[in-house]
C-alpha cells in the first residue's frame, strides 16, 4: 500500500498529457450539465440565454439562474472535497484518508446543526465560518487520538479514529433532533447533501476563499509528495515540516467546511477521487492535486446531471447518489489495491 | 342450554356498568377489540392527526404525544394555529413525540382507549394493549372525513360529528353555486418549507389534509402535466414549474414557527429564481398562499380551508388560465 | 494469572480453568448488573414507590396500572437490554476471533445496515406483514450483507484486517444510501414507523421478545462455547490452529454464521445498537484475561450492562422524551473504544 503513496511519475510525459483531457472533459461535461435537465430545451435557446439573455423568458432562466449556479456550485464543491481528499491523503500517509472518512464533514455539520439548534443562527452568510470550526476541531481531535495510538498515525488507526468520532457526533446530531424537531425540519434535507435549492449569494461569499484554499492547495501540492515520502526524508530536503503540515490542514479545513456550507455533507468525492486520478499519474501531488481538482468537478457534475435528469418532475438528492456510485467504487479500489 | 345464555347473558349485562364501562366491539385497521361505548380517558400517539380532531369533537383526550421546540417546551403541533389548544391549556398530558413514545407516561394516565395511527411502532401499539385497547385508525388510507368519522365513532361523538359535516357538505353545495362550472376551473397545490430545498406537489388525491378535501369536494380539475404525476405527491423539479401553471396556484405558511409568507415566497425564490414570471397564476395574483391549518386535518381546517377558497375563486374576478397556450 | 483452579475429567476437551480474578470480576459485574437492573425497575415515568414496588415484586397487585408497568413494561425491557447487548458482545467477540481482527463489530461490517435495510425496504413495502416479518428480514439482511463482505474482502492469500474493515465501510455506506432513498421516498408514515426501529429503542420490549431472545441466547451461547477450544486455538493464529488440527475453515465459518445469527436476532427486536461488539470482548479482556469460555462470559456480562444502562439513562435523562439505547450505546462506546484503541498493539494493524 505504502508504494502506491511513495510511486513516482513513471511517465511525466503521460501525465502531462492529461491535462488537456481533463479539462476538454470538464468543459465538455460542464456544457452538458447546462444543456440537459428535466425540461429539454433546444440548443439554440441554451445559447441564446447565455449569449442573448432575456430575463422574461424563463427558458433562459432555467439555463442562466437554474442550471449554471449550480453548475458553477458542483465544479467548487467537486474540486474542493477531491482537492483536500488528495492533501489528506499525501499529509497523513493514508490512502483512506477524506474529509467524511476521518470526521471533518460531521464536524462541520455538527456545528451547523448545533448553531441553528441551540443558539438560532442560521444566517446563510453564518455557515461557512460555524462549519470551519467544527471541521477544524473535528479534524484536530481525530488526528490527536490516532497519534497517540500505539504505531501512530496509521492508515487503519485514522480511519478508525475517524469512524468514532463521526459516530459519536452522528449520535449527538440524532439526539439534538429528538430534543428540538422544529430546527431539523429546516435542516431535514441540508443533511443528506444536495445540490438543489442552494442560496447562490453563499457562493459568491465563500467563493474567495474556495479560491484562495484551491490555489494554495495546488501550489503547496509538490512540497506533499516529500511530505508523503516520511516526515525524516521531507526534512532532510529542506521541508519544514511542521509548518508545511499546519498549512495544509488550513487549507484542508477552508475546502471542507466552505463544501460542507454550500452543499451540506457530502460523501466519497474526496476518498475516490485522488485514487483514480493516482491510477494514471502515479502519486506526484504535484500532478495527482490539480488532477484530482479536474476530476472531482467532473464527478460531481456528472452525478449531479444524473441526479437532475434520472426521473423527472422528481429529483433525486445529490447526496445519495454521491454515496451510491462512490461506495461500490471505493470497494472496488480497495479490493484493487490492497491484496 | 339458550335459558342458561340468556341468564349468562343477562348477568353480564348487570355486571358491566358495576365493572365500571360498557364495552362493545370494534374493529381498527390492527384487529378487533372491545371498547368501551363511551370512553372517558383518550391518550391520542399523534398531536395533529388525532388529538386536534378528537379535541374539536369534544372528545375527552387526557393525554397526547407532542413535539419539542428548541427550548425544550412540549406542544401540539397546530394546537394553538387551529383550535387554540395546547397542553397547558386543555390538561393533556405529553406522552412523547409519535415516534419515541413513553409508554409508562400513558399508562400513568390510565387510559380507557389508545388512539395512533400508520406512524406508530407496531411492536409499541401491541405493547399498550395492556393498559387499554389500543386501536391504529389508517388516516393513510380512510382520507380526512373517513378518519375523523372513525375517531368520533370510536370516541362516541358521532353526533357531533356528522352535525358539523352536515354543515361543511351544506356549505360545499352553497360554494359550488357561487363558483358555477368549478369542473372548469384548475387548482395545483404545492408546498415549501422556508428551507428552500424541495418543492412538494399534491394531486388532488393525495393527503395534504383539509385542502385536498375541499379541493376534491368543490370538483375542481386537474392540468394535463399534474393529473399526469407518477404518485400522489412528489417532489418537483425547478425547471419545470411552468407546469404547475393553473387558474389557482395554491402554496402554504405557517406549517413551522419561522414560515412567514414572506420567509415561503422567499423560498419558492431561492428555489426557481423567476419562478414568478413564469407562471400566470402568480403574474395575475392568482398564487395564493393558504395558512397552516387549511392543511390539517380537524373539522375547523376544512370550514377554514372552504372559506378561503372560496373568497378567492368565487369572491372576485380572476383571469382564466388558457391551458393549451403555454 | 497466579492462582488458578483446574478442574478437569479424563477427557481434555471439557477441562475448565477456573481464573480467581476473572470469577470475582464476573461476580462484580453481575453485581452491577443486577444493581442497573433494580435501578431501571425503579426508575420511569410512572410513579412506583419502593413500597409498592415492593409489594408488587411480591405478587400482590396494588393496582392494574402498577402491574402493568412493572410486569409488562419495566421487567421485558430490562431483561430485553440484558439478553440483546450479551447478544451484539458475544457477536463481537465471535467475528473478531474469526476474522482475528480486533476492530470488528457487527456495525462496522455492515451486519446492521443489512438488517436495517431488510426491515426499512420491508416496512415500507410491505406495512401489513412487518410486525411478524420484521425478525425474519432483520435476519436475512443481516446474512447476505455479511456475506457481501467476507466474499469481497476475501484475497487469494486469505483475510485481510484492513481490508475486511474497509470493505465493510464501504458496503455498509452503500447499503445505508439505498436505505436512505427508501426513508426519503418512500410514504412518509411508513418511514416514520420505521424511524424509531432504526435509532435502536427498547422502547417497545415485550415478554415474546424476552422468550425469542432467551432461546436464542442459549442455543448460539451454547454452540460458541462449544466451538471455544478451537476458537483458542485460532487466537494464536491459524497456523498454530492448523499445527494443533482444527478444522479451521469449518470452525471458523460456524463462528461467523453464530456471530451474524446473535447481531441479526438482536438488531431485529431493538434496531441498529452500535460499538457494543466492538468494546465488551475488549473491556473483558482488560479487565481479567481468562480462557475462551470464561472470556465469552465476561463480554457477555458487560454487554448487557452497557445496554441496560445506556436503555436507563436514554429513558430517564429527559424523560418523557425517550433517547434511543442505540444513540446513548454510541456516546458512551465511543470514548470507550478510543481509549482502547490508544491502548491497543499495532500487532493486528499491519
Amino acid at each position: 500500500m505504502s508504494d502506491a503513496v511513495a510511486m513516482p511519475v513513471r511517465h511525466p510525459v503521460r501525465a502531462l498529457s492529461g491535462a488537456p483531457v481533463l479539462l476538454g472533459l470538464l468543459v465538455l461535461v460542464f456544457l452538458l450539465h447546462i444543456a440537459v435537465g428535466a425540461k429539454p430545451l433546444a440548443i439554440g435557446t441554451v445559447v441564446d440565454a447565455l449569449v442573448n439573455f432575456d430575463a422574461k423568458n424563463f427558458d433562459h432562466v432555467i439555463v442562466r439562474n437554474l442550471r449554471l449556479p449550480r453548475a458553477v456550485i458542483a465544479v467548487v464543491v467537486g474540486a474542493s472535497l477531491a482537492l483536500a481528499g488528495a492533501l489528506m491523503q499525501g499529509v497523513t500517509r493514508n490512502p483512506l484518508a477524506d474529509p467524511a472518512l476521518l470526521g471533518l464533514t460531521a464536524g462541520a455539520s455538527f456545528t451547523v446543526v448545533m448553531a441553528s439548534s441551540l443558539l438560532g443562527i442560521t444566517t446563510m452568510a453564518l455557515i461557512p465560518w460555524i462549519a470551519m470550526v467544527g471541521a477544524l476541531g473535528a479534524a484536530l481531535v481525530v488526528y490527536v487520538i490516532a497519534r497517540y495510538v500505539p504505531g501512530g498515525a496509521t492508515p487503519l488507526s485514522l480511519t478508525l479514529s475517524g469512524a468514532a468520532v463521526s459516530a459519536f457526533l452522528g449520535a449527538l446530531i440524532s439526539i439534538a433532533h429528538l430534543l428540538d424537531q422544529d430546527t431539523f425540519d429546516n435542516l431535514r434535507v441540508w443533511l443528506t447533501g444536495g445540490l438543489a435549492g442552494r442560496d447562490i449569494n453563499l457562493l459568491w461569499s465563500v467563493g474567495p476563499w474556495l479560491a484562495v484554499a484551491l490555489a494554495a492547495g495546488i501550489a503547496l501540492a509538490p512540497r506533499v509528495t516529500l511530505l508523503a515520502m516520511g516526515d525524516e526524508v521531507a526534512q532532510g530536503l529542506g521541508v519544514r515540516t511542521g509548518r508545511l503540515k499546519l498549512q495544509l490542514l488550513a487549507v484542508v479545513v477552508v475546502l471542507t467546511a466552505c463544501s460542507v456550507a454550500l452543499a451540506g455533507p457530502l460523501g466519497f468525492i474526496g476518498l475516490v477521487i485522488p485514487h483514480v486520478v493516482r491510477l494514471y499519474v502515479g502519486s506526484d501531488y504535484r500532478w495527482v492535486a490539480p488532477y484530482a481538482a479536474l476530476a472531482g468537478a467532473i464527478y460531481l457534475l456528472s452525478v449531479d446531471i444524473v441526479a437532475r435528469i434520472a426521473i423527472p418532475p422528481r429529483e433525486i438528492s445529490t447526496g445519495i447518489i454521491t454515496a451510491m456510485i462512490g461506495a461500490p467504487l471505493f470497494v472496488h479500489l480497495v479490493r484493487r489495491r490492497m491484496r | 342450554m339458550s335459558r342458561r345464555l340468556v341468564i349468562l347473558s343477562l348477568l353480564l349485562a348487570l355486571a358491566a356498568p358495576a365493572l365500571g364501562q360498557e364495552t362493545r366491539s370494534y374493529t381498527a385497521a390492527n384487529g378487533t377489540f372491545d371498547i368501551p361505548v363511551a370512553p372517558q380517558r383518550i391518550v391520542a400517539l399523534n398531536d395533529q392527526i388525532v388529538a386536534l380532531p378528537l379535541y374539536e369533537l369534544g372528545a375527552p383526550v387526557v393525554g397526547s404525544a407532542g413535539r419539542t421546540d428548541a427550548e425544550g417546551n412540549h406542544f401540539l403541533r397546530g394546537g394553538m394555529d387551529t383550535l387554540g389548544i395546547d397542553y397547558a391549556n386543555t390538561g393533556m398530558g405529553y406522552v412523547g413525540g409519535f415516534n419515541g413514545l413513553d409508554v409508562e407516561a400513558i399508562a400513568a394516565l390510565e387510559p380507557d382507549l389508545i388512539i395512533g395511527g400508520p406512524y406508530t411502532d407496531p411492536a409499541v401499539a401491541e405493547q399498550l394493549q395492556n393498559v387499554a385497547p389500543t386501536l391504529i385508525i389508517n388516516n393513510a388510507e380512510l382520507g380526512l372525513i373517513e378518519t375523523i368519522r372513525a375517531l368520533a365513532d370510536v370516541s362516541g361523538k358521532t353526533g357531533n360529528f356528522e352535525a358539523r359535516l352536515q354543515r361543511y357538505r351544506d356549505n360545499v353545495e352553497r360554494t359550488r353555486g357561487y363558483i358555477g362550472k368549478p369542473e372548469d376551473i384548475s387548482v395545483t397545490l404545492t408546498f415549501m418549507f422556508p428551507a428552500a430545498e424541495e418543492l412538494w406537489v399534491y394531486r388532488h388525491g393525495g393527503n395534504l389534509g383539509a385542502i385536498t378535501q375541499v379541493v376534491r369536494d368543490l370538483g375542481f380539475k386537474e392540468t394535463a402535466p399534474i393529473a399526469a404525476l407518477p404518485a400522489n405527491e412528489v417532489t418537483f423539479s425547478p425547471e419545470l414549474i411552468q407546469d404547475l401553471d393553473a387558474d389557482f396556484v395554491f402554496g402554504f405558511y405557517r406549517q413551522q414557527p419561522d414560515a412567514t409568507p414572506a420567509t415561503v415566497l422567499a423560498a419558492y425564490e431561492t428555489f426557481a429564481p423567476g419562478w414568478c414570471l413564469a407562471l400566470t397564476a402568480c403574474q395575475n395574483g392568482q398564487f395564493v398562499l393558504l395558512p397552516g391549518p387549511t392543511f390539517g386535518t380537524t373539522m375547523a381546517g376544512l370550514d377554514l380551508a372552504l372559506e378561503l377558497v372560496e373568497g378567492h375563486v368565487a369572491g372576485r374576478p380572476f383571469t382564466p388560465f388558457d391551458e393549451g397556450q403555454q | 494469572m497466579t492462582s488458578e483452579l483446574v478442574l478437569r475429567d479424563g477427557r481434555e476437551w471439557i477441562a475448565l480453568k477456573l481464573p480467581v480474578r476473572a470469577l470475582v470480576a464476573l461476580a462484580l459485574l453481575a453485581l452491577a448488573l443486577l444493581v442497573v437492573s433494580a435501578l431501571s425497575l425503579a426508575t420511569g415515568s410512572y410513579g412506583v414507590a419502593l413500597g409498592e414496588l415492593m409489594e408488587t415484586l411480591r405478587g400482590i397487585t396494588i393496582s392494574r396500572a402498577i402491574d402493568n408497568v412493572v410486569w409488562e413494561f419495566r421487567f421485558p425491557r430490562i431483561l430485553t437490554s440484558a439478553l440483546v447487548g450479551a447478544m451484539m458482545a458475544l457477536s463481537g467477540a465471535a467475528l473478531q476471533n474469526a476474522t482475528r481482527n480486533g476492530l470488528a463489530d457487527p456495525s462496522l461490517v455492515g451486519v446492521s445496515q443489512g438488517a436495517a435495510l431488510a426491515v426499512v425496504t420491508l416496512t415500507v413495502l410491505l406495512p401489513d406483514q412487518s410486525g411478524a416479518l420484521r425478525p425474519w428480514a432483520a435476519f436475512f439482511g443481516a446474512i447476505l450483507v455479511a456475506l457481501a463482505v467476507q466474499g469481497l474482502s476475501r484475497t487469494r492469500q486469505g483475510g485481510n484486517t484492513i481490508r475486511f474493515i474497509l470493505v465493510g465501510i464501504g458496503l455498509s455506506a452503500f447499503i445505508s444510501s439505498i436505505t436512505s432513498t427508501m426513508m426519503t421516498y418512500g410514504q412518509i408514515d411508513r418511514a416514520m414507523a420505521a424511524l424509531a426501529w432504526l435509532s435502536g429503542s427498547i422502547n417497545a420490549a415485550s415478554w415474546n421478545d424476552v422468550w425469542t431472545l432467551s432461546a436464542a441466547l442459549a442455543v448460539l451461547m451454547a454452540a460458541l462455547l462449544g466451538i471455544s477450544r478451537t476458537m483458542s486455538a485460532l487466537r494464536f493464529g491459524e497456523a498454530t490452529a492448523v499445527g494443533l488440527g482444527a478444522p479451521v475453515r469449518l470452525v471458523r465459518n460456524v463462528q461467523l454464521l453464530i456471530a451474524v445469527a446473535l447481531a441479526a436476532i438482536a438488531t431485529s427486536v431493538v434496531g441498529p445498537l452500535g460499538f457494543v461488539g466492538l468494546i465488551a470482548p475488549h473491556a473483558a479482556q482488560r479487565l481479567a484475561p481468562a480462557g475462551i469460555g470464561l472470556h465469552l462470559m465476561l463480554t457477555a456480562m458487560i454487554g448487557a450492562l452497557l445496554v441496560s444502562a445506556a436503555d436507563l439513562v436514554g429513558r430517564a435523562a429527559f424523560a418523557p422524551i425517550q433517547i434511543p439505547a442505540g444513540l446513548l450505546t454510541a456516546l458512551i462506546g465511543v470514548p470507550i473504544f478510543i481509549a482502547l484503541l490508544l491502548r491497543t498493539r499495532s500487532a493486528q494493524t499491519s
